[in-house]
Parts: C-alpha cells; structure tokens; sequence
C-alpha cells in the first residue's frame, strides 16, 4: 500500500499499537465491549472479536505499555496478551464507504451500522476487521500481504446509486 | 417498409428522444424507451429471425424475457453472444445482429460490459415490479422495511416511493433464508447483486401461454398480452389484419386494445377452432392459451405446484418458508378463468410447435412418448424442450400438459420439470465480477517484496503467496541460477525470505499438554529456549503439516507451519480446543505477518551475522542447533533461531515485520564481502531434496504416514494419546507393502510424477510400484536426484526400479533419500 493509492481512495495510512488480548471476559481491565462493537479503556480503542477475544488499539508506540497494563491486571489469571502492532496494516477510508459493499457481505447499511461498531469479516476474498470509528470513517485492518489487494479490488470498486 | 409506430402513445418511450441503431447491417431510428424489439417491429421487421435447427423465418412473439424467437448477438456499444430483442434496451449507435439459438464466441477482443458485484441487506425483498408486487414494496416500505424492488424490465411504472428500484434486474435463485442473487444488466454494466432480506416477495407475475396449431411459429404469430403490450408501452401496432384464438377473457382484452389502436380484428376463434388456415391471409395471429404464474424461482428452492381447472394452470402449493411468499398473478390472483386447451387437433403434428427455441412439436413429444419416455423429466432429455436459453418459460407447463394429455392422464399427473438456479443465463464475467486478472484471487506479497522485484525476481505461486522462485542474473536461465544459488548456500552463504511461514503462538498453562496432544512427539518435554521439530497427522493418522515449536516459556510456544497451511492449522488447533478439549486452558494467537523472518544459510552464516552485528552470542557451545536466542540483529529487535531446511549452518533472524524490508537489505550489505547470495524456493527444494527432507504436499499426499517417511522416530511410543495415534494402529496403516520415501539415483532426470515399475516388459499395463515426488539435478553432487515413495521401498534399497515414458525408459537406483552430507556433519558450520 503506498500513499498515492490510498489518495485515490480519500484514504490514509495509520500506524497504531496493535495487542490481542485472549482472557475471560470476568477478569479483563476493561469493560468488555458488547459484540461487534467498541469501548475505550485508558484512551484505547477495545475491539470485540470473539466472546473472549480482543484487539486493542492505541497510539504508535505505546504497544509495550499496553502489552503490561494487561499483563499486570491479569496477573494471576489464564490470559494471551500478544503485540500484534506489525500484523496488520492500518488504514482509515473516509466517506465512500458504500464501496466496502462491493466486496464485503455484513450489512454496512447506515440505518444499521453505526459508529462503535466492529466485525472481523471479508472483503474481496481476504480477512480484514473493519471498525466504524466515526459517521464518515471506517478504520480497516487488514493483513500487509493482502493489502495491496484489498486496496486494488476498493479502487477498481464504483459507488452506486439508485 | 411502412413505420408502425402510432401517433400517439407508448408509456415507456420518449418520443423526443430518437436513436439510430443497426440491425442485420440496416440502419433504423427507435427512441428512447424502446426495446430493440419494439423498435424492430416499429421499422415494420416483422420477421427477421431464423429457427436454429429447421431455419424456418421467425419473428417476435413475445414482450419480454420469456421470447423464443427473436435472438440477438449486440456487438455495440457492449457484447453479448446472444440474447433475447425484447430485453435489450435501444440505445443510440445499438449493432444487432440475429442469431439463431446459438451465439458465436467473438473472434476478436470485444468491448465487454464492466461487471461488478455488490451486497445488500434489506428486509424486504420484492422480484416483481407489476401491482402486486409494488403494492408488497409500498407495504413494506410503510412499516419502516428497507424495500428493493428487482424488475427484470427496464421501467417499472409508477415506480414506489421509500423503495430502492432496480429495473434491469433479473433475481436468478432464491437460496435458504432470504439470500437472493439478482443480476441487473443494463447497457454497459452488469452487475451481480448478493441480497439478504428478512422476506422475499415473489411478484413474478404470469406468463401468457401459446396454443400449439400448424405454423403456429410464423412470424406474425404474438401472444395477445405481448401485443396489447406493444401498442400501450411502445406506441406501436404490430399488425394490421389481425386474428385473435383465445381461452380466456384476458385475450378478448388484448384484441379490444388492438381494435382501438385501429387493427382490423377479422376472426375471433375459441377452442376446437383451427387459425392455421387463416394465417395466409393476416399479418397479426394473437394467442392466448390462458396463463401460466411464472414459479421458476419458487420451485427452483422446492415450492411444489398443484394443478388448478379453472385457471388451468400450475399454482404454489404447499407452505412456504416464514420468510417466502408469493403474491398476485404469480400467486393465481385476478388471473382469468381458462379452459385447458393446449393444441389444436389435426392429423399432421409436425409444424405444431411447442418450444419454438429448440425447434421442438407435438409429433416430437408424441414420438418420444413412443419410445418410452413417460416422465416429462425423461420427454425434456429426449426432445430437449425447455432447455434452451429462455428456459422453457412459454413451452414448460405446454409441453407437460401435451404429455399428461397424450398420455390419457389428469391434466395434473404430471407437472412442469424441475427448476434450477439460474432463471436466466449470465456471463461468466458477472460471476467472476471484480476478480480478474490480478484481483482474480488474493496475491500476497510479503514485506520484503519489493527487493525481490527490484531485482528481478522470478516468482512462483505458494498458496496465494507470490515468493521468489530463483533471482536470475544477467543472462542466466533458471537452471543457471538455481545451481549457482545452490553453490552458494553449500560453499559460501546464501539469504532466504521466510516470511511467508505460519506462525502462531500458543498460550496458557495447558499449552505443552495442548500441543502432546497435535504433535506425534513431545514438546512438553521441550526447554525454554529449545526448538523441535514436529508432525501434525490428521484423524486418519497421514501426516498434515510440519513445522517446529520454539519453547518461549513454560506456558507459551510459538510455533510454525508451512507457508500453505498456516490457517488449516490454527483452524484446527481452535476446533480441538473449543469442541473437544474446552477444558485445556489454551489460547492460539496468528502472529504470521507479525514477523519477518530472513533466513541466512551456508557455511559463512555466522560471519555474515557476525557482521551484521548482533549481541546475540553465536557460538556453537552458547547457541547450539534447534535453540533459539532473543536479541538484537542490525539494531533491531530479533529472535534468531537455529534451524535449518539446507543441511547447512542456518540462523532464521525473526523481526517486527514492519521492519523486515531494513533487516534484509542489512543482511544483504554486510554479507556482500562474504558473497551473500539470495536465494529462491526452487534452490530449497533442491537443498533440501539433497537432505532428504521432506516437504508436506509434494512428498506426501494425504496417504503418507510418518513411518512411511522413514520417520517413525518422530512418532512417541508411549500411552499418551494424539491426534491420529488410534488410524496409525489400523492393520492398514501397517501394512508392510506400503509405499516408503526413497532416494533415486539416475544417469537422466526422472520426471516429478513419473510411474515406476520393477521390470519394464516393454509391454503395457506393468504392476507399478510407486512414483517420484520430487526430482532435481543436484549441483553439489553433480548428477540427478529424486526422492521417490516405493511399495516396500526400504527393502528395495539397492536394487533397481524403471520409469517408462513415452520415448525412453529410465532406470534409477534406490538408496536413502539422504543424498548429501548423510552424517549432518554441516548443520554447525
């Protein structure tokens, strides 16, 4: 992914702090989030990814810290807390988001998707976790193999209307 | 040739709007609105088409999706091989030309239509845009529903307020739950929709049905409603003199709107009335043998059909699912009452024709009767009938009413064949939609890739990976390069892009249990700090994916898989874990991407890491073979791991992967002064082949045991369980013919794959022992290698075995599939 073609796209690079975090949901720091759905813990983003399984995501850099704030609140209990910050590429799509439908099947609709929701889900044949942080702006992980293929397949996408 | 347009009227068309198209090399005007068949009949091109098998002249008979006759190949301003005039939208600069039946592949690049594909989640879901189905959609749409409403035509009239309308769309297959796929084409585009709706409305209407009499397929000869629907939409008489034979009411009604449209209407014939005489003397024959409800995609998800004797025809019967409904004409509603009449009596039967697309008549049905076939299932195999592209859609319920009534039985014994997804046909590329050429599956690239690029790669596919096959040099070919790669790792060093290798990390105090119970060794017995290397066997016992398990702590491993195998492995790892063993406190984590690896192999490996400068301790007492050390390489954080594939002394330097691209080239600088060669899959397998080592999935096959291997030490013998242990206690799995991995030596290069057998008689079939798996020209040793799987091959070994090809035979001897350095005397460098 280069930054012209994420351009063409009105679509910027991110780079975050990335940590999986596998526990039960009783003992996690955070409040765990409803599925599919976002909270915040300590300026993070909490992503649901499965009843005990999550994605938080904070500012570059702070991965470490992260990984230990975790680590310490679950000291004593079965957990994986993992820095996954290099797994997946990070980019933000602002406004046509429509485009996502032409290769992702959730139902991306604005009367029911909204912002603070989640999904590890498909687009164009390859996983991506797509989080809607903003009215016109979907954060999309996506592998950095499969990035260049998620980025081709969205520009060679066109929005559609009625 | 005389306009038929009218003065005045047709709903669809812009009159201020005309277009000029071609068709069959004339140039004619239409307007905008129009259907190429509308405006063909407007230019007075009554006729125009050819039946496919007898070549007799044909004109327009229908309106819409369900005609038979009138076939077009459209070459501007798109390309289709063939389609129906009354569904191609006129558009300014439209080629047409006639086909009859069947299309022609395009000898040159044609202008294809964009394809695309598209998702959509509504609750309600209409396929019809006729009354009932938009009075379903305003509905819907009333109580807060998101409502689309799919149209196969290009207008939908009055189209509803708060519902999203797709003319141009066509649904082709009803699927369980509310999962509709629809096809919208529309010039230039077409477009494949993927529609999950809470309800499904089936507006589909129904289909006038035509009255099989001699020369009933002459053009002039129209259903009554495709007519009636000519003057009102199109504004355009298709005839002057006409003729109406009718069962129902519906018909007197098409021939009063012709009357008014100022047509001379001089017969009106009932049943038992033979219009095959009057055709001579008219330019309009109209037909209405009653209506059938177009269920095609109702009984395409297995609605069943009950026959009704004062419609005539079929209608749903049965419940439908919660979700699925079937409304209006579709449903029987406002349909005329209709005797069953089918066809008109006579003594010849053969220009009586029932699907007019396959060239099919009533003394065609009658005849296959003769021969045997009673079930309308087995009378469509023998005439073909419905099976052409419109799908039988005016000759299915015809010709099962033909049989029923030639057979002397109930008008309901036997009903229409059986539906299919698609309803109508649809070019491959809307399938494929996006995903061709480079998006046509998923190219994975790792970080490194874009060195290997600039310096000219030649790639091979590993799974949906793109790795460096070989780097060729100036002028040198892949064999070329492939030994000089291979010389590189054997004599100096060599660098290697692992990335692609599936990593996983495995957490929790049961993780070692976890991992006795995948692998058929132990790695609870493992240190931290320790490397082993393991098999993973499926249920049936046969080896599924290697790779090896670094011990980082008591309570976490992080281990490997094979580049094509890194998601089957963690599937499995979470299907044991969560169906059957939810107890094990255990969580796997993919953390493939998360790390580049760079593999440094040869001879020179640890003066190249040595030089690339690490705190890492590399001697051999410190950092002994399968162990691994966390640390710094080139200033960025590492764990390296002494592993390797080569035979070689081997350092796999693990980084963030965000740094992998800057490691590399570090590698690549300072192991310049040593020689430092990058190398590509083809020189591993041909290292690694020289080792003996195998590779899942070119030297097994899903058939293969560890002991088939030769690898039975990697096996426990102990009482504790794994997966595949009780299949590999199976008397099969035991047998002593099995096949076994064995070294070949050859003077030639056998072939990958190559059969062998133990005597070549010269004389085909010969008992064949075995095959070759994998085969190189070895450029250590100079000569060919393979490794090959032999029934009781071990025993063999010295003996001789033949590969017959067709212009020689070969003749390998076998040994051990160890060919290189057999004591491991070079792992420690």
């Amino acid at each position: 992914v280069t930054a012209e073609t994420l351009v063409g796209l009105d679509a910027v690079e991110v780079n975050l702090a990335q940590v999986a975090a596998r526990a039960d949901p009783g003992h996690v720091p955070f409040e765990p989030p409803d599925p599919n759905t976002v909270t915040t813990w300590m300026g993070r983003d909490v992503l649901w990814l499965g009843p005990d399984e999550w994605l938080l995501v904070g500012e570059l850099g702070t991965e470490g810290v992260i990984v230990d704030d975790l680590k310490a609140a679950l000291a004593g209990h079965h957990h994986s807390v993992i820095d996954v910050s290099a797994n997946r590429t990070v980019f933000d799509l602002t406004d046509g988001l429509d485009l996502l439908s032409t290769g992702c099947g959730l139902d991306l609709d604005p009367r029911r998707w909204r912002p603070g929701m989640c999904a590890q889900t498909l687009f164009g044949g390859a996983q991506v976790i797509v989080h809607q942080r903003e009215e016109r702006t979907m954060r999309v992980f996506v592998r950095p193999s499969f990035a260049d293929h998620v980025v081709s397949t969205l520009l060679a996408a066109r929005p559609f209307r009625p | 040739v005389t306009s038929r347009r009218l003065p005045e009227g047709g709903s669809w068309i812009d009159r201020s709007r005309p277009l000029t198209f071609r068709f069959d090399g004339a140039e004619y005007e239409g307007f905008d609105g129009d259907t190429l068949a509308s405006a063909l009949l407007a230019n007075g091109v009554t006729g125009g088409f050819r039946s496919p098998i007898l070549g007799r002249p044909r004109g327009v008979m229908t309106a819409g999706p369900e005609e038979p006759n009138a076939l077009v190949e459209v070459s501007e301003p798109w390309f289709d091989p063939i389609v129906a005039a009354t569904t191609v939208e006129l558009v300014d600069g439209l080629v047409a030309e006639p086909r009859a039946g069947v299309g022609r592949q395009p000898a040159t690049d044609v202008h294809a239509s964009r394809a695309e594909q598209r998702h959509l989640h509504v609750e309600t879901l209409v396929v019809g845009g006729g009354p009932a189905g938009r009075a379903a959609a305003v509905a819907a749409a009333g109580r807060g529903d998101r409502v689309l409403l799919v149209d196969e035509r290009h207008r939908v009239d009055d189209p509803p307020k708060d519902v999203t309308v797709l003319p141009r769309t066509t649904a082709l297959g009803v699927y369980d739950d509310g999962y509709v796929v629809a096809l919208e084409r529309s010039p230039e585009l077409e477009r494949l929709w993927h529609v999950r709706a809470g309800r499904v409305v089936l507006a589909t209407g129904a289909i006038e049905r035509p009255i099989a009499f001699a020369g009933n397929d002459r053009p002039g000869v129209m259903l009554a409603s495709a007519a009636a629907a000519y003057i009102e939409r199109f504004g355009v008489l298709p005839g002057d003199r006409a003729a109406i034979l009718t069962t129902n009411d519906a018909g007197r009604v098409g021939s009063e709107t012709l009357r008014r449209a100022g047509a001379e209407l001089v017969r009106t014939l009932g049943v038992g009335e033979d219009p095959s005489r009057l055709l001579d003397d008219l330019d309009l024959m109209l037909v209405s043998g009653g209506w059938s409800p177009n269920l095609t995609l109702w009984r395409a998800i297995g609605g069943r059909l009950r026959f009704d004797d004062t419609l005539a025809c079929f209608l749903p019967d049965g419940d439908a699912p919660p979700w699925l409904e079937v409304v209006g004409t579709a449903a029987g509603d406002d349909l005329p009452g209709s005797e069953a009449y089918w066809f008109v009596e006579a003594d010849d039967y053969s220009e009586h024709f029932v699907d007019l697309q396959r060239d099919q008549t009533v003394a065609d049905i009658a005849s296959a009767l003769d021969a045997g076939f009673v079930s309308v299932e087995h009378v469509k195999r023998a005439t073909y009938i419905g099976t052409a592209i419109d799908q039988g859609r005016t000759s299915g319920v015809l010709s099962a009413a033909i049989v029923n009534h030639l057979l002397g039985a109930a008008p309901d014994a036997q009903g229409p064949t059986g539906a299919r997804p698609p309803a109508v046909p649809l070019s491959y590329a809307a399938i494929a939609g996006p995903h061709r050429g480079d998006l046509l599956d998923p190219i994975r690239r790792t970080r490194i890739h874009p060195w290997h690029l600039e310096h000219g790669a030649v790639f091979e596919d590993v799974g949906q990976w793109k790795r460096p096959r070989y780097l060729p040099g100036e002028g040198e070919d892949m064999d070329a390069a492939v030994a000089r790669e291979c010389l590189a790792v054997r004599n100096g060093v060599g660098v290697l892009d692992a990335s692609t290798l599936g990593k996983i990390e495995v957490v929790g105090p049961d993780a070692a249990e976890f991992l006795d119970r995948m692998y058929t060794n132990r790695m609870s017995t493992l240190r931290a700090g320790s490397i082993r290397y393991g098999f993973l066997l499926g249920l049936d016992g046969m080896v599924a994916d290697d790779g090896v398990a670094m011990r980082l702590a008591d309570d976490r491993f992080f281990v490997t898989t094979t580049t094509g195998n890194a998601a089957m492995v963690l599937d499995r790892f979470e299907e044991w874990l969560q169906t059957e063993w939810p107890d094990l406190r255990v969580y796997c984590t993919s953390v493939t991407e998360q790390w580049a690896d760079v593999a440094i192999a040869g001879p020179r490996a640890r003066e190249v890491l040595s030089a690339v400068g690490t705190d890492i301790d590399l001697s051999l007492d410190a950092f002994p073979f399968m162990t691994f050390r966390d640390g710094e390489v080139a200033g960025v954080p590492a764990r390296v791991a002494r592993v390797s594939f080569t035979g070689e002394l081997s350092y796999e330097v693990l980084v963030d992967g965000r740094r992998g691209l800057e490691v590399w080239k570090a590698v690549i600088e300072a192991g310049a002064p040593f020689g430092i060669t990058p190398y590509g899959t083809e020189a591993m397998h041909v290292l690694r082949a020289e080792k003996g080592f195998v590779i899942v999935g070119q030297d097994t096959d899903g058939t293969v045991t560890p002991d088939d291997l030769g690898m039975g030490w990697i096996v426990r013998k102990d009482d504790s369980d794994f997966v595949g242990r009780r299949s590999l206690r199976r008397p099969d799995a035991q047998r002593e013919d099995r096949k076994q991995l064995v070294g070949l030596l050859s003077n030639d290069l056998l072939p990958e794959g190559a059969q062998l057998v133990e005597e070549d008689t010269g004389r085909a079939p010969m008992p064949m022992i075995g095959h070759v798996t994998s085969s190189y020209l070895s450029p250590s040793l100079s000569h060919p290698i393979a490794l090959a799987m032999i029934e009781r091959g071990r025993s063999r070994r010295g003996g001789t075995v033949f590969a017959p090809l067709l212009e020689r035979t070969i003749e390998a001897r076998i040994g051990d599939p160890i060919f290189y350095d057999p004591e491991g005397s070079r792992r420690d460098g």
